[in-house]
């Protein structure tokens, strides 16, 4: 059967590197009894498939990985297993059970789904960060950065990624920027924030972005605008950066990746 | 958040920040409320080796067990955190608390190699504990060493409160329960290291006196007074049955160096290689039983998840249950994918069939330590390996469909002559030619074979403690000898000669047998600003060459000379079982090109029978090996 495992990492894992953390999930899955699937070969790995890397110094609430096992099992107990084996910092928050592959098709990972992605940014007390920053980004029409990809660097109108942005205050979250429909639902305020302290007297906001190999726009490229308007230098050190979900496109509507059975 | 003692905004500016975080999965935490002893166990290198180090394992496990000691780790903090913790004056701490390692009642620090010096004086300053053992107040530590380099602690014994002697399993319990008695008396830290100096096993440093002849060398070595021990011998496992081993292994988040389940199948060699230190310091060999051996793997690798095994001890061949083994751990984690890492077995039939089944040969290559050249430099040496069998092995591993081929040899061995190092190309030609002379069509491609050399440095409690050292200069002449001669064979373009630097190898010669006088060049050295010297792009040789002038130290004088019989050794108080005597006559057997038999096949009479265990007393493995060979 396959599978899609929706994880946290956070508090001091921030300081976990993606391979760590891939290495981390193949031995605590070694450390239950599930069944996995391995590829052939004299260094059989383990078939498993991580959506999208998590650059170290961030947390998340949205991590996916893909995993087959050779026999079925229940979600529950894929879920409570694994939560048996868990470090103190890293705990799974769903499982979802897919749809068989079908032959002659192209298999769904994960990966190939993802659309948007959601992050909650926080510049730390210390830094000259308002919330006018924030408000200044989200009024923008047009913010020119420069962005490397794989292929290429050059510049990039960081607006067109950046679809919503909440400003979080003491009661509710108010909605600067919006197009189209929003994924900021009650459920994704609660649970891509489950393993998140917020500290109150930051500056904080959310934002969903695109995501995905095509047109990623990292939650770092954000925090850089933000120390741009704020005529600071962007260091890493002066924001909290936490996923809260990652989404991909079920027929025509994006949903958080663990609805998708695909 | 767990609490950690750096901040963010240091961990994301240097390099692996994980390195520093503690929280590994089987990680020990204990409530402080329930713990009166805080024990910090260091390796002084980076995380990355410290890690990889079974010997802490097995202790942090062990100590772990016993109610009230909270046993926690510490490494050497990298180049980059270093600067950052001096510049900032962070205390050292201790990965599982995070708290100041200054705050523990013991730090026991492992010396596996002597180039670690200058990092053991790393680890005190960081941590702000005095270098020297006579500064120390009762606020501080008790710092305690353990490990090979221990058998001869006199050059770092000023930094050293004790010195645990031999193998740590067996005594610290009672070492921690003393410790705990004279703290509810309320004796002095004096008071309980010389109660520290009854418990076997322990030599505390400043309860001893050294004096020296005119010449340099040693002429007295003695207690202060009559109720501390003369001599100390070492600690030793009768039967590991009833010892410690660790089922819940750590496992790192970082890929460190040995990332896999070890299992210690067997510990001291039955071999008596003449050079080797590790093989008359652990004797006598005595083995895990393999119904034991089965069970631990099977703990380690459900508690861990590791998804490779591999078996450690000197000589893993030798262990007489070895096939069952092997074919147990194949047969049972098969389904697991569990990946069998074989250390360097001798080369048999026995040997490339199994490796063939665990390994994808033609990427994989093979083996050999001839540590010389000729057979005459092997009998002296006493390395029971044949030119027969090194050819027989190549030729059937050439068969199997290896066509790589790895050679470890020494340079400057007693007695070496210009023929033994030319012999060691003359030997990789010749197993280049076994390759050739297969059928072209068994032949995949080119052979590769690979030739390292490193250079002899006499270790203490070896039959060479009494030899010479080769000079810097002598040691580039060989090598220089060696490659031309590489350049001269047939088959040159198979052939590739990798050799490691003489300059470690002159300061390694030091210290390995220096005496007490010798602590002043190395808190020179590190003062200077030497660390981390066993990583060759932070090993300072004009640092510390200008250290030892300073000092006066001369390597004619501790590395170049033929130390008499009757010289007072530094290390001649430590008895570790195996008599002077025999070390002596295997030192004249050497010269005469005699070769000593194995422990199993008859008893040469080194002493450590005395302990009455291990290979000494063991029928099974006497039967076993008749059975072998039969």
């Amino acid at each position: 059967m396959r599978a899609r495992i929706r994880f946290s990492k956070f508090g001091s894992m921030k300081y976990l590197g993606h391979l760590d953390v891939m290495r981390y999930f193949q031995k605590a899955i070694r450390r239950t009894d599930l069944d996995v699937c391995y590829s052939e070969g004299y260094h059989p790995h383990q078939l498993m498939s991580f959506a999208q890397p998590l650059s170290l110094a961030l947390t998340s609430d949205g991590e996916y990985f893909d995993i087959e096992f050779q026999s079925e099992h229940s979600e529950a107990e894929i879920l409570a297993k694994l939560n048996a084996v868990m470090g103190e910092e890293f705990a799974v928050s769903y499982v979802t059970r897919r749809d068989d592959y079908v032959p002659n098709t192209k298999k769904t990972t994960s990966m190939s789904l993802i659309c948007a992605a959601a992050y909650y940014i926080e510049a730390k007390p210390g830094t000259n960060v308002t919330k006018e920053h924030v408000h200044a980004l989200a009024k923008a029409s047009t913010f020119p950065v420069l962005r490397k990809t794989k292929s290429s660097e050059g510049e990039f109108d960081l607006c067109k990624g950046i679809h919503e942005i909440w400003e979080l205050t003491d009661s509710e979250p108010v909605c600067l920027r919006l197009d189209g429909e929003s994924l900021f639902t009650k459920d994704l305020w609660r649970t891509g924030l489950a393993n998140f302290e917020r500290e109150i007297a930051s500056v904080g906001f959310a934002c969903l972005t695109d995501a995905g190999s095509e047109k990623n726009v990292s939650a770092e490229l954000v925090a850089g605008a933000i120390s741009r308007l704020a005529g600071a230098a962007y260091r890493i050190t002066d924001y909290r950066i936490h996923r809260m979900e990652l989404f991909g496109k079920d027929e025509e509507k994006v949903v958080p990746l663990w609805k998708i059975v695909l | 958040m767990r609490k950690l003692a750096l901040s963010e905004e240091i961990l994301l500016q240097i390099e692996k920040p994980a390195r520093y975080i503690g929280g590994e999965i089987n990680m020990v935490k204990k409530d402080l409320h329930q713990v009166d002893v805080r024990f910090c166990m260091c390796f002084p290198d980076v995380y990355e080796v410290g890690m990889s180090h079974l010997g802490i394992q097995i202790l942090y496990d062990m100590l772990n067990k016993q109610e009230g000691t909270w046993c926690e780790r510490v490494y050497s903090p990298w180049v980059d955190l270093d600067a950052i913790m001096r510049r900032e004056q962070i205390p050292l701490f201790a990965l599982e608390s995070q708290d100041p390692v200054r705050d523990f009642d013991f730090l026991g620090i492992t010396l596996q190699y002597e180039m670690c010096y200058t990092n053991v004086l790393q680890i005190l300053d960081l941590a702000k504990i005095p270098l020297h053992a006579s500064d120390r107040s009762a606020s501080d530590p008790i710092v305690i060493g353990g490990g090979p380099c221990s058998y001869n602690p006199e050059p770092i014994a000023e930094f050293f409160d004790i010195f645990y002697m031999g193998e740590g399993e067996t005594r610290y319990f009672e070492l921690l329960d003393l410790y705990r008695a004279c703290k509810k008396e309320g004796k002095s830290r004096y008071e309980f290291l010389r109660a520290a100096a009854k418990v076997p096993g322990m030599y505390v440093p400043s309860l001893y006196r050294v004096s020296y002849n005119e010449d340099g060398t040693l002429a007295s070595f003695s207690p202060l007074d009559d109720e501390v021990p003369a001599r100390v011998q070492k600690e030793i496992v009768h039967d590991f049955h009833d010892s410690f081993y660790p089922e819940k292994p750590l496992v790192p988040y970082l890929k460190v160096i040995q990332d896999r389940v070890v299992l210690e199948v067997q510990r001291g060699c039955i071999r008596g290689c003449r050079f080797c230190q590790a093989g008359m310091v652990y004797r006598p060999v005595r083995e895990r039983s393999l119904e034991d051996l089965k069970q631990l793997a099977e703990k380690m690798l459900a508690a861990t998840g590791q998804d490779e095994i591999t078996l450690s001890s000197l000589s893993t061949s030798d262990y007489s249950r070895l096939p069952e083994l092997i074919g147990y751990l194949m047969e049972r984690f098969r389904d697991k994918k569990v990946n069998l890492s074989l250390p360097s077995l001798r080369i048999d039939a026995f040997s490339l069939d199994v490796m063939s089944k665990v390994q994808d040969v033609s990427k994989s290559s093979l083996t050999f330590a001839p540590e010389a050249g000729t057979q005459r430099m092997r009998d002296v040496i006493n390395k029971g390996l044949t030119e027969e069998e090194i050819l027989g092995g190549a030729r059937e591993a050439f068969r199997g469909g290896w066509n790589k081929v790895k050679l470890y040899f020494m340079l400057g061995l007693p007695g070496e002559r210009e023929e033994d190092v030319q012999g060691i190309a003359y030997l990789a030609e010749k197993i280049a030619k076994e390759y050739y002379a297969l059928p072209k069509e068994s032949r995949k491609g080119k052979v590769g074979v690979t030739i390292s050399t490193s250079y002899f440095i006499p270790k203490p409690f070896t039959p060479f403690q009494w030899a010479p050292m080769l000079a810097r200069e002598q040691f580039l002449e060989r090598q220089r000898l060696l490659q031309a001669t590489v350049r001269e064979q047939l088959n040159k373009k198979s052939l590739s000669y990798h050799w490691h630097d003489a300059e470690t190898g002159e300061l390694e010669g030091i210290l390995a047998r220096g005496d007490r006088r010798l602590f002043k060049s190395i808190e020179d050295a590190y003062r200077a600003g030497c660390i981390f010297d066993a990583w060759s792009e932070h090993f300072q040789y004009e640092k510390w060459r200008e250290v030892l002038e300073k000092n006066g130290v001369s390597v004619e004088f501790y590395n170049l000379r033929q130390r008499a019989k009757d010289e007072l050794l530094p290390w001649d108080f430590i008895d570790i079982g195996v008599s002077q005597q025999f070390l002596y006559r295997e030192y004249e057997r050497s010269m005469q090109q005699t070769t000593t038999p194995n422990c199993r096949k008859q008893c040469s009479g080194c002493g450590v029978s005395k302990f009455g265990c291990g290979v000494c007393v063991d029928a099974r493995t006497k039967k076993g090996e008749e059975q072998h060979e039969g």
